[in-house]
């Protein structure tokens, strides 16, 4: 077929671009839930120290 | 002390907005890639090839789709920027910016397209144009838009200034718009109906509307995706603030 690969190209550029860009949120995604978890233990780190017996108070 | 700091967890309201975010990327990503199928299958199947170009043509199908869209991402940002600079919410600012990703991207993919379809087609990869250099400038200043974001020293300040250059750059959109309709240039006249451009028939608006519905669909999918991510990063920027973590934006 003539000029296939510029066809070719064209659809490999728009799909590569694209899933590049969708898998660039899934990897900020996936290091903003780790982060997240982190603050949470450091939280629980920081009430289970300075205040004994108060996340019981909240949980209740 | 102990109320100081159940305030720095993220909150119910926050956490729920973003699950709910998540829900609707969910169902916005299986409705794009249904209608992304079907509007890959008319473009490099279905729809015939052209009397002069033959086959290559089809990148028509995605190229002007995306440069319509990247119009209507920039339009998001101009119309966030300008609700942000009045009312200083941050949810405008987070859309805004969002949609200018999304548009830079888009504009990359109609900058690149179109350089891959006018090498065989005007045995050119590029010419100074004024609507290819006009493209060339959306592109530049909504990466600038971007850069500034991204460099500012303090982050309501980055914003305030890239809201600014969303707005006033936003005038080169009706300029690149209408750029094929007042000169004559390397680029082709307007594709339907007009002498200088394609000859579309039946099949290929068809398939042009389908390819047009499908990559608005993903814009609207790679909004919402990108507003969730910046509202997370946000609120775990605001806890590791008040925790005194610091190092997030």
């Amino acid at each position: 077929m003539k000029n296939f690969w510029y066809l070719f190209a064209a659809y490999t550029v728009i799909w590569a671009v694209v899933l590049g860009f969708v898998l660039s949120f899934y990897l900020r995604e996936r290091a903003l839930r780790r982060e997240v978890e982190a603050l949470k233990e450091l939280l629980d780190r920081q009430e289970g120290h300075t205040a004994p017996g108060e996340g019981d108070k909240v949980q209740g | 002390m102990v109320d100081a700091r159940a305030g720095q967890r993220p909150s119910p309201r926050v956490e729920g907005r973003a699950a709910g975010l998540g829900w609707g990327v969910g169902a916005l990503l299986v409705a794009t890639a249904a209608v992304m199928v079907v509007a890959l299958y008319m473009a490099l199947v279905w729809a015939p090839p052209e009397r002069l170009q033959g086959q290559v043509y089809r990148i028509f199908f995605f190229h002007v789709p995306v440069s319509w869209v990247a119009y209507l991402a920039f339009a998001v940002t101009f119309a966030g920027g300008l609700a942000y600079l009045r009312s200083g919410r941050a949810s405008w600012d987070r859309a805004a910016a969002a949609s200018a990703e999304v548009g830079v991207v888009f504009t990359t993919l109609s900058l690149v397209t179109g350089s891959i379809w006018g090498k065989p087609i005007l045995n050119a990869w590029w010419g100074w144009d004024v609507r290819l250099t006009t493209t060339l400038v959306l592109w530049l200043i909504y990466l600038g838009y971007l850069m500034i974001r991204a460099y500012a020293a303090e982050q309501a300040q980055g914003a305030r200034l890239a809201a600014v250059v969303g707005v006033v750059g936003f005038v080169v959109v009706p300029i690149n718009f209408f750029s094929i309709r007042l000169w004559r240039g390397l680029h082709p006249g307007p594709n339907i109906g007009t002498e200088g451009g394609l000859e579309i028939e039946g099949a290929m608006a068809a398939t042009l509307f389908v390819s047009l519905a499908a990559v608005t669909l993903l814009y609207i999918t790679l909004l919402v995706a990108r507003i969730r991510l910046r509202s997370l990063t946000d609120a775990v920027g605001e806890i590791k603030a008040r925790l005194g973590v610091g190092g997030i934006r």
